[in-house]
């Protein structure tokens, strides 16, 4: 039961109203659940940013470190004990800004573990400040005359870092939401998923996107499917969440392959 | 028995942490460490152990610590500019109390500095390096066999204490060749994690009410949350002062108020002793090839060296002292171990450094000279 | 009293003065018994600069582990001869004739040794460093020859007969040369 993974004493939620981290979190939970994973033979780590908390409502083991270092800390983890179910959680803060080069060298590594990167497209803990992921042009709070950057597609940037699994939903699409994180655990390496969600309290203020529900509708509306964006051009794509498994593919992940020097030299010295 | 070797300083780190069980590196190559990454690589898959190279000292430090968490003895090996940006995470080991060992092998700084020449410039670093209040075991070693050695020893505390442990080695350690004993497993005194017992939902990794509490690992029957972020008992996040009170002290005292049982020192013809030596790590040998030049001399030198250097081994300062007419502490920086020996000068006698900061070791004809000025005040 | 035998070899990166130390050091601590230690120096490059090797052999404690009183400095090159000759006191100075020209005034003897001539000769320029250790140990009597030549096989073990062969033989030739020079 999804109860069990919940650690009911520290609700409710300190996630604002009509954000998508607690959507995200029970997808999450659920899968966890399905798998019959215990509370014992899995591990959550987080980073830090509004995401980063989750691991605060979980009851398995838990890791909470430091900002953008979740990835790092799941290698050090997963590679020591293989046997581990390990989920690392990210916020676009962590992920791909502070972290971002943890990202891609974990995405080239292949460690086996699943990462779900929740995108909101900005700085919610600290106060809605511009992220790496932050759309050009968009208000935030560092970002007041309109921002001068462009956001990073996350997904490219895992993709040609090289991790195996790859894959983009959203909070609006719960069901697909939750396919996803069930291909991630059963693909053996790194896989990697991005979630976009909503931040109603700073980038949807900041930028007039209007309440929750309004959010959830604007998500809706300017996502794609792999499918369709693929007969898009890139002017009718600028501002769209394309949604879909970007990559699926077989690759020796690197506890497997160590494991195999390990084997080898007992061999050698046992001959 | 153990075997007789002729290896480099930074060989033998390796070979201390695998004999302490170390089976888990994570690291970033850095002159003068990298033969601590080079033969660790060799090494450890030999013993069935994992060797990996993240992509900078930060994700080093997180690993080590995760791998920790996990089960495995853990340790790292860097220099000033990678002990700068292990610092953060050197913190999460701290508020997480997860053993690790971390081996710093000091070059000259600031910045990239001369990348191959000795220095001790790391001493308040290491002590104080990441943010906050806390405390930390720092050892020094001065010898290849204490390379070995006390590599035992810094993962034994690290175990004890559930703390990090910073190896402050120094270029000229880590490149110093020189014999020593490989000692043999039945030689060796290794401290094993002390796993819980009893009622596993009752288990908290941070109640230390009745002693340290033990470190459960990941896998285990015993579920447990680490947390960076101030927290209770649990492991769960509590912003209470009260409680950030009680956790802030902890972490110091569960180090300090245990600081004579973690400090080791040497004392070299301290008996009839007049001008004490205070040294420790690559310039301890000089110190001590002073002394016993300033011996021959018919002048009464002697050195402690200290092996731990944090938390201070207060006793033996303050008996060297009591003693000493005069205090040389040479050091390969501009005076940071000084200040300690300043702050404990209850008798007001002159306390001298020797410093160094060329990149070049301390002769013992400088320290000689500073000897013989003082014996003849 | 000096108890200890201090030796420098000096050249530049990538002449192997760190093994030709390490091998005598070796020698000594592990098939002689004494105490022995190897420092060395060397810039960020690993090849073409100044770099140098400090071995000490002793029957006591070797406290600091640098060379301050010298025994013998070998010089591998120009650059190495220019910053030493002249700076060590009575110490006997040794250097490649090959590359060196000795054009300094030093205090105590210099003797020149066409060390990358021998090796080249013996059918490999690499020996030259084993080759070195073999004068170093004829003109010092540091460590014995089969104390060297143990270090030797040590250090190649894994490597072809004919590998360990090569180097004991150019042992051998830097050895039968220092002994020359020594009785010179």
């Amino acid at each position: 039961m999804i109860r069990d993974y919940l650690l009911e004493e520290k609700l409710p939620l300190f996630w604002c109203a009509g954000c998508g981290n607690g959507i995200v979190l029970q997808a999450l939970l659920r899968n966890i659940d399905r798998r019959g994973f215990t509370r014992e033979n899995t591990v959550i780590t987080t980073g830090i940013g509004c995401w980063g908390k989750a691991d605060d409502y979980v009851t398995t083991n838990s890791f909470h470190g430091t900002h953008g270092r979740a990835l790092p800390f799941s290698t050090g983890i997963k590679l020591a004990n293989p046997s581990l179910n390990v989920f690392t959680l990210m916020g676009d803060g962590d992920g791909i800004t502070i972290g971002g080069n943890h990202l891609i060298h974990a995405a080239r590594r292949n460690v086996d573990l699943v990462a779900i990167m929740v995108n909101n497209l900005n700085y919610g803990m600290t106060g809605g400040q511009y992220s790496g992921t932050t759309p050009k042009h968009a208000i935030t709070k560092t970002s007041p005359y309109g921002h001068v950057e462009n956001g990073f597609d996350v997904c490219r940037v895992v993709q040609a870092a090289g991790a195996p699994f790859v894959a983009r939903g959203t909070v609006f699409d719960v069901v697909q939401l939750d396919k996803l994180i069930s291909k991630a655990i059963d693909h053996k390496g790194f896989s990697f998923v991005e979630v976009i969600s909503p931040c109603p309290t700073h980038f949807g203020r900041s930028n007039k996107l209007g309440d929750a529900p309004k959010m959830m509708q604007w998500i809706k509306d300017n996502t794609v499917s792999r499918e369709k964006a693929a007969n898009m051009s890139a002017e009718e794509l600028r501002g769209k969440f394309v949604t879909g498994i970007f990559e699926e593919r077989e690759q020796e992940d690197y506890g497997t392959a160590y494991q195999k020097v390990i084997d080898r030299l007992r061999g050698e010295a046992a001959e | 028995m153990g075997e007789f070797r002729f290896m480099q300083g930074n060989e033998a780190m390796t070979e201390g942490a695998i004999a302490a069980g170390a089976r888990f590196y994570a690291g970033y190559p850095i002159t003068p460490s990298s033969e601590v990454a080079e033969t660790s690589s060799i090494r450890l898959p030999q013993v069935g152990g994992l060797y990996v190279q993240m992509e900078d000292e930060i994700g080093s430090m997180a690993a080590l610590i995760g791998a920790s968490a996990a089960g495995k003895k853990a340790y790292t090996a860097t220099s000033g500019p990678g002990l700068s940006l292990m610092a953060e995470n050197l913190g999460v080991a701290v508020m997480g109390e997860i053993p690790c060992v971390l081996i710093d092998v000091q070059r000259s700084g600031p910045s990239t500095g001369l990348a191959t020449k000795p220095a001790q410039g790391d001493v308040l670093q290491a002590r104080w390096g990441t943010h906050g209040d806390h405390s930390v075991i720092v050892l020094s070693p001065s010898s290849v066999q204490d390379c070995f050695d006390l590599m035992v020893q810094a993962f034994n505390y690290s175990e004890q204490y559930r703390t990090p442990v910073i190896f402050l080695s120094d270029e000229i350690i880590g490149h110093l060749r020189e014999q020593v004993i490989i000692k043999s497993p039945e030689e060796l005194t290794i401290v094993e994690r002390s796993e819980p017992t009893g009622d596993p939902a009752e288990y908290r990794p941070y109640d230390h009410s009745k002693g340290l509490a033990p470190l459960s690992h990941f896998g285990s029957p015993y579920v447990f949350k680490v947390n960076g972020s101030m927290h209770d008992e649990w492991g769960r996040p509590c912003a209470r002062p009260d409680n950030a009170d009680r956790i802030i002290r902890h972490l110091s005292e569960k180090i300090e108020a245990h600081a004579e049982d973690i400090a080791i020192t040497r004392k070299y013809n301290m008996d009839d002793a007049e001008i004490v030596l205070i040294c420790y790590g690559g310039a301890a040998r000089s110190a001590l090839s002073a002394m016993q030049k300033a011996r021959e001399k018919g002048i009464k030198a002697g050195v402690l060296q200290l092996v731990t250097l944090w938390p201070v081994p207060e006793k033996d300062i303050l008996a060297a002292m009591a003693q000493a007419k005069a205090v040389i502490v040479p050091e390969l920086n501009l005076g940071q171990y000084i200040g300690e020996i300043e702050k404990r000068n209850a008798r007001n006698i002159p306390v001298a450094g020797v410093n160094r900061i060329d990149g070049q070791p301390i002769l013992p004809a400088q320290i000689l000279e500073k000897i013989e000025e003082e014996a003849a005040k | 009293m000096k108890t200890q035998k201090e030796i420098t070899i000096s050249g530049v990166g990538g002449q192997g003065m760190i093994l030709c130390g390490t091998l005598i050091a070796e020698a000594a601590a592990v098939h002689e018994h004494k105490k022995a230690t190897l420092s060395s120096e060397y810039g960020v490059e690993t090849r073409g600069t100044f770099a140098k090797s400090d071995v000490i052999v002793s029957d006591e404690e070797i406290y600091f582990p640098d060379v301050t009183e010298p025994d013998l400095v070998v010089c591998l090159h120009p650059v190495a001869y220019a910053r030493y000759a002249g700076k060590i006191g009575g110490a006997l100075l040794l250097y490649n004739s090959d590359e060196v020209t000795p054009d300094e005034i030093v205090p105590g003897p210099q003797k020149g040794l066409a060390i990358t001539k021998m090796a080249k000769e013996l059918g490999n320029p690499q020996t030259a460093n084993i080759l070195t250790m073999g004068a170093i140990a004829g003109l010092t009597e540091v460590i014995t020859p089969e104390g060297a030549k143990e270090a030797i096989r040590r250090f190649f073990k894994g490597k072809s007969d004919k590998v360990i062969a090569l180097n004991e033989k150019a042992f051998d030739l830097g050895y039968g040369a220092g002994c020359g020079l020594r009785e010179e």
